[in-house]
């Protein structure tokens, strides 16, 4: 039977409910350290009293984004093993342009898929995470530090350098992992495909390897015109070849005819030659000079 | 326990000591009521803004709790002295008065809603011989001047020559003229049964039992807390002052401490009509475990505060959970369910008054006003749950299986 109001008590008892929970809830936060928790939403008042609580880095939400961060990989030899490779992408998706990159090279001059100087401007940057969306080398994320305020010299310490946005992978994976978990096993299977593929690769060259040798031993026998025949087999190419061939003996004959004739001739056909050359070579040299 | 319970009247005693002292023996006596009278009245002159203050701590509090916040707590502990802070900032603000407004009213309008606010809490029975006129028309007293609120809201509406306060205020009249009628026949059985119009006859009239246990008290008490968080504009019956629709209704042209007056006189009325809901129909200061222990658990006076910020409460938590009506909803609440249902109380009171008292009074009583009430319920309702479940019953129509040849 329905019964008209049941809805408004049901209601009622839902927002008493929470009246007295929250009531609960802090109790038993006061043993905890409820400084340490992200307060859900299942349970409890869900404020965070910012300036006397904080709530450490990584107990948001993984997706939460402030500023971008870059990631290194630690090497066993101590050496900080840089994802990023100064590709650029970056900085050229970044809506406010708010990223500058400065490629490394080596010692000839020639660039190396290194970062030398990293800067993102953070005064600038709007933490809509399209660099980390776009990084094809998983090198540039979005990090969790939102505590930012500084209160000496403002303008500089917008500027992040390299130093202040690189941090460990472990960090990374510490504040998303799920992220991180997905990413790796990309990378895993990426590495597996590119390795079977390798071996495949090589597999397909030791035939080819075999093959080539048989045939070679097969072919060692057969006639030299085999291969010319072989290759004329594009009708085209064989009539622009015999073409080409036709002009250079016309060409070759009426300069051996030339020979035959007196040098004066022969030194004007070859002036004629090089002054026609030469024109052609230095014609925008002499329009720029006209 | 007696010091406690007799605290107040002994405080009341050693104020008319100093002029008991100094007038001599007769003129004290011929002004020793009136005295007493300027006492009380001072009396219920601190309490009634202390109330208020503590009141919208309150309702920020409930509220924000219900809401998984923390409601303010930056001003003391407990942001307990966040009231006084916005009683600082409402006395230091500027009092605008627009220059289209009709000055007199609109300046007299925050006063005339504070004086009836501030009027009802005579005749309320604060404790044991703490009530400061026992009128013996107590109800209709408190009927006619919870009414002259209606007067002030209409003058602050009209005077502020601004749309939103003028359809405010129209729509407060509409709204406390309606809920006024079952507010009235709700307190009807009770004066029945009390034999009384006096506040303290009925809380006296309690001492078997509270009102609120028996079918006719149950109902009467809900409708008079529903009427009665109508005439007080309270939500989810906040239809004057609206401040999704309205802006805020007819204070919007109001500022500064006037806009607090229009503040203490809602948050006192509600305070009053929980007060007035506990001395109908929750036996007012009787303390329940009295009859049974045989002494009481705590004063008199404590009690009425306990009943009556229970009932605070529910107001705040009205607040929290409930959206606010339609305005046509509103009044046909107030017209096709609570009179009706008000009207439906008297008989079932009689019959109560003329069933024999003890244990069958209880059974048959319960049994026949009981399922009355619910039958009326059900009769009133029956519209409304068909039009809102009607449709999700509706059987669903036939699926065409084959496909159905086009008509050339």
């Amino acid at each position: 039977m329905k019964v008209y109001g049941s809805s408004v008590l049901k209601g009622l008892l839902y927002t008493l409910k929470t009246f007295v929970s929250t009531y609960v809830e802090d109790f038993r936060r006061k043993g905890a350290s409820s400084n340490g928790l992200l307060r859900s939403h299942a349970d409890g008042v869900v404020t965070v009293e910012y300036p006397e609580k904080l709530l450490p880095i990584g107990a948001t939400y993984e997706r939460f984004r402030v500023l971008p961060m870059l990631i290194y990989d630690q090497q066993e030899s101590g050496e900080k093993d840089i994802r990023c490779t100064s590709c650029g992408i970056c900085a050229k998706v970044c809506p406010p342009q708010c990223i500058w990159i400065v490629q490394e090279t080596d010692e000839n001059k020639k660039p190396v898929p290194k970062p030398e100087a990293f800067y993102i401007d953070t005064s600038v940057c709007m933490n809509c995470g399209l660099c980390s969306e776009f990084c094809p080398f998983d090198a540039i994320k979005m990090d969790h530090k939102f505590d930012l305020n500084t209160t000496s010299n403002r303008q500089e310490s917008y500027l992040y350098d390299m130093e202040r946005l690189l941090v460990p992978a472990e960090y990374y994976a510490e504040l998303h992992p799920k992220a991180n978990a997905a990413e790796e096993e990309a990378r895993r299977l990426e590495a597996e495909a590119k390795a079977k593929k390798e071996a495949a690769k090589k597999e397909a060259a030791a035939k080819k390897a075999v093959e080539a040798k048989a045939a070679k031993a097969a072919a060692s026998a057969a006639e030299a015109d085999a291969p010319k025949a072989a290759k004329a087999d594009d009708p085209e190419r064989a009539a622009r070849i015999a073409a080409a061939k036709a002009k250079a003996a016309e060409a070759k004959a009426k300069r051996e005819a030339a020979k035959a004739a007196d040098g004066a001739e022969t030194a004007d056909a070859a002036a004629e030659v090089s002054e026609t050359s030469s024109e052609n070579e230095s014609s925008p040299k002499a329009s720029d000079e006209a | 326990m007696e010091m406690i319970e007799q605290l107040f009247v002994m405080l009341k005693q050693a104020a008319l000591a100093l002029p008991q002292a100094l007038l001599p023996a007769e003129l004290y006596a011929r002004y020793e009521g009136m005295l007493s009278l300027v006492i009380g009245i001072s009396a219920i002159l601190v309490f009634a803004p202390a109330t208020m203050l503590f009141l919208t701590w309150m309702e920020r509090k409930v509220v924000a709790r219900m809401q998984k916040r923390y409601g303010p707590n930056r001003v003391g502990k407990f942001g307990a002295l966040q009231p006084f802070a916005d009683g600082i900032k409402m006395f230091m603000k500027e009092d605008i008065i627009p220059k289209a407004v009709d000055p007199l009213l609109h300046s007299l309008a925050p006063m005339v809603i504070l004086i009836p606010a501030v009027m009802i809490f005579a005749v309320m029975p604060f404790g044991k011989d703490m009530i400061l006129v026992d009128l013996n028309i107590a109800i209709l007293f408190i009927m006619s001047i919870s009414s002259i609120e209606t007067i002030a809201i209409l003058m602050a509406g009209w005077s502020s020559r601004n749309a939103y306060s003028l359809i405010s205020s129209l729509r407060a009249a509409a709204q406390v003229i309606s809920y006024e009628i079952p507010l009235g026949f709700s307190m009807v059985a009770v004066l029945m049964m009390a034999g009384s119009m006096s506040t303290l006859d009925i809380v006296l009239a309690q001492q078997g039992g509270w009102f609120v246990l028996t079918p006719w008290g149950f109902l009467g008490f809900l409708i008079f807390f529903l009427s009665g968080a109508a005439e007080v504009n309270r939500t989810p019956f906040d239809v004057p002052e609206a401040e999704s629709e309205l802006v805020a209704g007819f204070h919007t042209e109001y500022s500064g401490m006037k806009f607090g007056l229009f503040y203490m006189a809602e948050f006192l009325g509600a305070f009053a009509i929980a007060a007035f809901s506990i001395t109908f129909f929750f036996g007012g200061w009787l303390d329940p475990f009295e009859p049974l222990l045989g002494f009481a658990i705590l004063p008199s006076w404590l009690w009425f505060m306990l009943k009556t910020y229970v009932l605070v409460f529910v107001f705040f938590w009205f607040r929290g959970t409930l959206p606010r009506l339609r305005v046509d909803l509103l009044l046909n609440f107030a017209w096709k369910y609570l009179l009706p249902m008000a009207l439906l109380n008297i008989p079932i009171a009689a019959l109560w008054f003329y069933l024999p008292a003890g244990p069958i009074r209880w059974v048959a009583g319960w049994a026949i006003g009981g399922s009355l009430i619910f039958g009326m319920h059900q009769l009133l309702t029956y519209h409304r749950v068909k039009k809102l479940y009607g449709r999700y019953e509706r059987p669903s129509r036939p699926v065409v299986t084959e496909s159905v040849p086009l008509k050339s």
